[in-house]
Order: structure tokens, then C-alpha cells, then sequence
């Protein structure tokens, strides 16, 4: 191997680390798109499979909505939906039953890990979510929020 | 010599003295021995029986006594089942059948003489609680109802599992007045390897709404006269007639159809095209659970408490999880579980028998329910009352007590048991329709009101939840079973103000309802709630640095503000995760908690089910003990819904 190629070499492996490293890159604010499905990975408790705790998050840009697949502790999981709007970084969000967010996030976005922010609360809550399909047991199992809660408060 | 004579004298004197004093002694023990060893009285028992239970190791030996006709071993024993008979006592048991002329209570006291006897018992009569009424169902409906997703017509008929608040059923019939078993169905409508002992009058087993829902004994051979399975009976196909010990009879005269129409409440057969639905009946793809008549009224005959203590050894030993009891004692006649256990020793051993056979792989011992009694007394019936059974009080159409419904200390859950009267007038739509004998009913379908009908309701829905856990191939014990199955209720003590329109007495009236509050058991059966139960609770979320008070309806139901709550702990390890810096409490119905950090935890919480006291089994009259694990997770932020954003 000559002088000539091995230069070549290390150029083309150098350019590729760069390339490699640029896809790492966090990104832009203006242009991350939630669209996709989400399961949580860690939440300010800790991991959250651990917890006990399985969160799948779908958001879609198109028609502004999201779902919530949630269980937390046993049971089955249950089905949140509703529309959301993210501006500059920032979500917020309603229910369908006209409850909003706990509070708006900070996201950010790094290859397919989602990382949301509570802001204006202290301490803040940090979750990360990895991009992951969502099971169709868990989409068959879940009982819809609305539904579930009309027919447990029983309107006698 | 003459002070030598009064020497002897006095020592022959206080010689005699003291052998008088041994005797006296003697036989003021013995005499307390057997007024001990005579567990109860005559007062309403059989004439002709005699239960007698003898100590460890002791061999029977009644023969030479006098008026004795015939003796027997009270329980068949069971190869494979010896050492719980043993641990129950059952092993020990006879029945001594009493000479027509012979003085029972002297026969008793001759008995217990004997070293070997350390118990005898006059056998008191049993009562099914029912006012002998039925009303013939005679309409013509053929199409489907509106809110069943089955076809069987009459189910439009049957409030007590849908109740819209038509008042068509009754002028002050209320939306929700039912066991909401409707939601549960799209998950699970029975599972044919569960089998509940009615314990009753006799079914009618070849009714064509409940015939493919009727256990057969598959070991026995009809009518050979013989006891193919050696289980202690002949041709015993469906079940048993313990006042005969033959054939299961229901169409003599005196018999009300009873047993039948409360076989329909459980598993009447769903989605065949005819008559009304049963609330565990399954359709008619996969068979319902299975009934086994346990006949212990035939005709105008009753049946001393040997009948029932054998029923229940026969529904334990033949594949019973659940076993249906309509019937007891009157209100009153006995006021503790210390009184009923003294009185009635062999029927306890035989339900702690029952209680503690596993014959569901999914469910670890059995489960006894019974109704609470139709005096209208302020105190559950016995055996409904005993802590391990749960007792059923009656509401009606307008989600409040019936008049004659048994309540207070004793009484574990409500469920509707229908009413002739509600609203102040009479229609017997307001009570519970299900299936009659054809001697009964001509459409072989009528109505009934009764604590008696209110009780299946909570055995259907206990059998329909057993059916969910082997769906879901869940396992519990029956302790956590009765646990979920009591606190899946909604509330009724919110609705407990003011009068209602019934009978009261001989005549209409104003039935006020203040007495009944908390004393209706933890509220009315649920279905729906108890398969959320039977899946497992969500952890309440709590919120970081905020005292709250969490919500618990998920895991105590709708009573949860009404309930009495008796101890609430938590580990260290999980006060710490969560960063309590007090033991949480509760406080109106709900859970009190300050957690200083993200973290998560267990707490666990025992309440009353029915009362205010628990029962113990002792000198005292209480509700069953329920105890819950709830999840708690602290997070910084918390949505006011419960989503997770």
C-alpha cells in the first residue's frame, strides 16, 4: 500500500466519523417533528420498566393528535387522547376531555431518542422516550380513558 | 374407752364428710362435663336427630343406649381428601337417630355421659327466606332486548342486570339500580369448568333455559342404584336431595320453585333464542358455569343443620367453588359468631371444610355467599353473619333498601332482590325475573323479591369474575377474591336520605331511610368494577411536594368514602422512595399523602366490609376484613386526568 492511498484512507475515514458525527447532532428546534410512536424509557423516579411504569406516546403532525397508551402498576392500560401543538421546542397539550398537559415541555430530539423537559416546575421532570412501535396487544388491551370512566362512576 | 369411741366417731364422721364432698364434687363436674359437651338446646331443632362429635381418637360406641334407633358416620369420607376432613373435624361426626317416644334432651345427657363424646347437638331447623311468592311472567316478548348483546327476549325484562329507569318497572325505578354486568360481558360470559352448589330447593335441571348449564356427574351411573363413584350417595346425577337422599324433586306441593329461579340469576343459558339471561350463563358458543343442586327444602319439609353441614362436604368433594345459600336461621336467634359457632358446631366445621378445598386451579378455597334474611331486622341473619360468609342485603329498582331486607352488623354487600312495592305501587316488574319450574309457571319464567334473589346476583358475579381469572389465567386465594369482589361496589349510602314509598307493615307507606346508612354492607355489587379489580389496580399518582388526598374508588369502589378503615402501613423502604416524611392517612374516603421526592411505594389498607367492627369469630357480630395493596408513584408533574403528559 502506497503513501497516496493510505492518505486517501484516513481522509475518507475521517470524513465519515464526521458525517457519523454530525448525524448525532441534536436536531434543530424548528424542525423537529414528533411524528411517530414513543415508549418511555426513564422518568425522574427512574427506569421506568422497573416502575412498573409503560408509557407509549404516538404523535401525529398531520391531524395534530396524539395517544397515550399508559399502565401504570397492574391492570389494563388505558388509551389518552387528544390534540397538541408544538412551537419553538415547546409542547403543550389537551385532552379530549378538555384537561390540558400538567405542565408545557422543552423537547429535544437526538436519532431516535425524545427527551421532554416540565418547564416552570421545580424540580424538573426529565423523561426519555425511545422511538419504538407500538405493540398492537398493548393498542388491543387498552380501555379507552373516556370510556372507562363513565361507565366506573356509575350515574345512578 | 368412751373418748376413744368419740375419736373414731369423729374421724368416721369427717371421713364420711369429706368422701361427700369428693362425690358432691364429683358430680357437680360431671354435671357441668355434659351441660358443656351439650352444645345448644332444643328450641326449633329436629325431634329425631342427634349430632354427636367424638374426641380424638375415640371410637363410636352408641349401641347400648336407650331410645337409640340407629347411628351413622355424619360425613362420607373421601380417599385423598382424609387429612382435611381430619383438620375439620369432620372425621369425628355422627348422626343418631332419635326413638319416636324417646326424651331427646334426657337421650342427649345419656350421650354425653359417655368419655368419648366431647360434643352433642340438637340439630336446628333452617329457613329458606322466602315469602312462597312468585308472580308468572306472562307476557309475549319474542324480539331481543334492547341493551342485552344476547337474544334472549325476557332479558328486556331484567333491570337488575341493566337498569335504564323505565318507570315501567317501577314509578321511582332508577338508571344504574343494577349489577352492571352488561360492560363485563364483552370480556367474559362464563366459564363451564366452574361449578356453584345451589344449595336450596331442588332445580329444575331439564329446564330448557338452564339444562345445558347444569352439572352432571360423569362418574355416576343414572338410576343402577348404585354409588358408582363412592362418594356416599346413589345416583346422585346433578347433585343431591339431602332431605330424601333420592331424586332432586322441585314440582311437589309446598315447593316454590326457589332453587330454580335463583339457578337462572347465575346461569340461566345466554344467546339461545328463549327466555331471560343468567348472569355467568355463557352463550351459545362456550357454556356457561355449571349448577349443582344442593337440595336441602323439599316441598314443606326443612332440614336440620346436618343437612346443610353434609350438603356443603358434598358440594366441597364433588367440584364446588361457590356455593349459593338462600336460606338460615331467623334474625336474631343467634346475635355472635360465638353463638353460632356453639350452637351449630357441625355446619361450621363443614364450611370451613368447604372454605378451605381448592377445586378451581385458579382459586385458592372456596367461597360461601349467602342472603342476609327478609325480616326487615336491623341485623344480618346466621349463617350469612359468620365473618368468613358473606352475606347479600336487597335493594330495589330504585337502587334503595327493600323493605323487608335484612342490614346491619353482619351484612357484607347489597344487590337487587327486587320489590313488589316500590314506589307505592304494586307490579311485580319490580322484582327479579328468572326461570320457574313449569308446576310454578306456565311460561316456565315468573318473579320473585327476596334477600334470596339478591344473593345470586353476587354469586353470579363472583362466578363470572372466576371465569375472567381463568380467561386471563390469573390465580388468587379466596381471602384476596372476597377482598376485590366487596370493594367492587358502587356507593348507596349517598342515596340513603329521606323516605321512600313501599310497603310498610300491612300497608303502603313512608320507609325511612337514615337506619340503613353504612349498614348495607360496602355498597352494590358490581361487575364491570370487579374485573378491573380482578386485572390488578393502577398505582395512583401522587404529585411531588404537594400534600394530597388520592382518590382510592379504583381499588375500594364506590363505598370508599363510606367505608371503615382500620390500619394503613407502609414499609420503610418505600416510605423512603417516596420521601414521606409522615405515615400517610385517610381521610374521607381518601388517601392523604405528602411525598418529598420522585419515587414509588406500596401501602396497604384494611377496612370493614359491612360495619364498623370486624367480625372475629367471637362474641361479637361484625363485617369481613378487606385488605388492599395500592400503588402509589410520586411524580414532579401530574395531569388532573391521569394521563401521563
Amino acid at each position: 500500500m502506497n503513501k497516496t492511498r493510505i492518505y486517501k484512507s484516513i481522509v475518507a475515514a475521517v470524513f465519515c466519523v464526521l458525517c457519523l458525527a454530525g448525524c448525532k447532532k441534536p436536531a434543530p428546534i424548528e424542525k423537529i417533528d414528533l411524528t411517530g410512536e414513543w415508549h418511555l424509557v426513564t422518568f425522574s423516579a427512574g427506569e421506568a420498566e422497573k416502575m412498573d411504569v409503560d408509557v407509549y406516546i404516538a404523535f401525529d403532525k398531520a391531524t395534530d393528535s396524539f395517544s397515550i397508551y399508559q399502565k401504570i402498576g397492574e391492570g389494563h392500560y388505558t388509551l389518552h387522547e387528544g390534540t397538541y401543538l408544538l412551537t419553538n421546542g415547546i409542547l403543550n397539550g389537551t385532552y379530549k376531555d378538555g384537561a390540558t398537559f400538567a405542565c408545557s415541555y422543552t423537547v429535544s430530539m437526538e436519532d431516535d431518542v425524545l427527551t421532554m423537559r416540565s418547564r416552570d416546575i421545580t424540580p424538573e421532570e426529565v423523561c426519555t422516550y425511545k422511538r419504538k412501535a407500538i405493540p398492537s396487544e398493548v393498542k388491543k388491551d387498552a380501555l379507552d380513558y373516556g370510556t372507562k370512566a363513565e361507565t366506573l362512576i356509575r350515574f345512578l | 374407752m368412751k373418748r376413744k369411741l368419740i375419736v373414731l366417731s369423729l374421724t368416721a364422721l369427717a371421713a364420711t364428710l369429706s368422701c361427700q364432698k369428693e362425690v358432691t364434687e364429683q358430680v357437680e363436674s360431671k354435671s357441668v362435663s355434659i351441660s358443656t359437651k351439650i352444645v345448644n338446646d332444643t328450641q326449633d331443632a329436629l325431634g329425631n336427630i342427634l349430632a354427636v362429635k367424638l374426641n380424638e381418637g375415640c371410637e363410636a360406641d352408641f349401641k347400648n343406649i336407650e331410645g337409640l334407633v340407629a347411628y351413622e358416620k355424619a360425613f362420607t369420607s373421601i380417599p385423598g381428601k382424609e387429612e382435611l376432613e381430619k383438620k375439620h373435624g369432620l372425621d369425628k361426626w355422627y348422626l343418631l337417630s332419635v326413638g319416636e317416644n324417646t326424651d331427646i334432651e334426657k337421650f342427649a345427657q345419656t350421650v354425653a355421659e359417655a368419655g368419648s363424646v366431647s360434643k352433642v347437638q340438637f340439630c336446628k331447623r333452617i329457613y329458606n327466606k322466602i315469602d312462597r311468592m312468585s308472580v308468572p311472567y306472562e307476557g309475549a316478548a319474542t324480539k331481543a332486548s334492547s341493551w342485552a348483546p344476547f337474544n334472549d327476549p325476557l332479558a328486556s325484562a331484567q333491570w337488575h342486570y341493566c337498569n335504564t329507569g323505565d318507570l315501567s318497572i317501577s314509578p321511582t325505578a332508577r338508571e344504574g339500580a343494577d349489577v352492571n354486568v352488561k360492560q363485563a360481558w364483552k370480556f367474559c360470559n362464563g366459564d363451564p369448568s366452574i361449578i356453584v352448589a345451589v344449595m336450596d330447593e331442588g332445580v329444575k335441571y331439564d329446564h330448557p333455559d338452564l339444562a345445558a348449564n347444569i352439572w352432571t356427574n360423569e362418574k355416576e351411573i343414572p338410576g343402577n342404584g348404585i354409588d358408582d363413584d363412592d362418594n356416599g350417595y346413589v345416583d346422585d346425577i346433578h347433585g343431591m336431595n339431602f332431605i330424601t337422599n333420592g331424586a332432586i324433586t322441585w314440582g311437589k306441593e309446598g315447593d316454590s320453585g326457589h332453587g330454580t329461579h335463583i339457578a337462572g340469576t347465575i346461569a340461566a343459558v345466554n344467546n339461545n333464542g328463549i327466555g331471560v339471561c343468567g348472569i355467568a350463563g355463557g352463550d351459545d358458543k362456550k357454556a356457561g358455569v355449571k349448577i349443582m343442586s344442593c337440595q336441602v327444602f323439599d316441598a314443606k319439609m326443612s332440614i336440620g343443620d346436618y343437612g346443610s353441614a353434609r350438603a356443603f362436604k358434598y358440594a366441597a368433594d364433588n367440584g364446588a367453588t361457590i356455593v349459593q345459600c338462600s336460606w338460615g336461621y331467623k334474625a336474631g336467634f343467634f346475635k355472635s359468631d360465638e353463638q353460632y359457632v356453639r350452637n351449630c358446631p357441625m355446619e361450621v366445621d363443614a364450611i370451613n371444610y368447604f372454605l378451605d378445598t381448592d377445586n378451581c386451579p385458579n382459586l385458592k378455597g372456596g367461597v360461601i355467599i349467602f342472603a342476609a334474611g327478609n325480616e326487615g331486622a336491623s341485623m344480618s341473619a346466621y349463617p350469612a353473619a359468620y365473618y368468613k360468609n358473606i352475606s347479600v342485603a336487597s335493594i330495589a329498582s330504585d337502587n334503595l333498601p327493600t323493605y323487608y331486607t335484612n342490614y346491619g352488623p353482619g351484612t357484607n354487600i347489597s344487590a337487587p332482590g327486587g320489590e313488589y312495592y316500590t314506589g307505592g305501587k304494586f307490579s311485580e316488574s319490580g322484582c327479579v325475573l328468572s326461570t320457574l319450574p313449569y308446576e310454578n309457571s306456565s311460561t316456565g319464567y315468573g318473579y320473585m323479591q327476596g334477600t334470596s334473589m339478591a344473593c345470586p346476583h353476587v354469586t353470579g358475579v363472583a362466578a363470572l369474575g372466576l371465569s375472567y381469572m381463568i380467561k386471563r389465567g390469573l390465580k388468587m386465594d379466596n381471602s384476596e377474591f372476597m377482598s376485590k369482589l366487596l370493594t367492587s361496589v358502587n356507593d348507596i349510602d349517598d342515596f340513603l336520605n329521606g323516605e321512600k314509598s313501599t310497603l310498610v307493615g300491612n300497608t303502603y307507606g313512608k320507609l325511612v331511610l337514615s337506619p340503613y346508612r353504612k349498614q348495607m354492607g360496602t355498597g352494590t355489587i358490581d361487575a364491570w368494577r370487579f374485573f378491573m379489580q380482578i386485572d390488578g389496580n393502577p398505582c395512583l399518582t401522587a404529585q411531588v411536594g404537594k400534600s394530597q388526598r388520592l382518590d382510592i374508588t379504583d381499588y375500594f369502589g364506590g363505598c370508599a368514602g363510606n367505608l371503615t378503615y382500620l390500619e394503613i402501613s407502609i414499609s420503610d423502604e418505600d416510605k423512603a422512595s417516596l420521601g414521606l416524611e409522615s405515615d400517610p392517612e385517610i381521610t374521607y374516603g381518601k388517601l392523604k399523602i405528602h411525598p418529598t421526592k420522585a419515587g414509588c411505594g406500596i401501602i396497604r389498607i384494611k377496612a370493614v366490609a359491612g360495619g364498623e367492627t370486624l367480625g372475629t369469630g367471637t362474641n361479637d357480630m361484625g363485617g369481613m376484613e378487606i385488605n388492599r395493596d395500592v400503588a402509589v408513584i410520586s411524580r414532579y408533574v401530574a395531569s388532573s386526568n391521569g394521563g401521563w403528559l
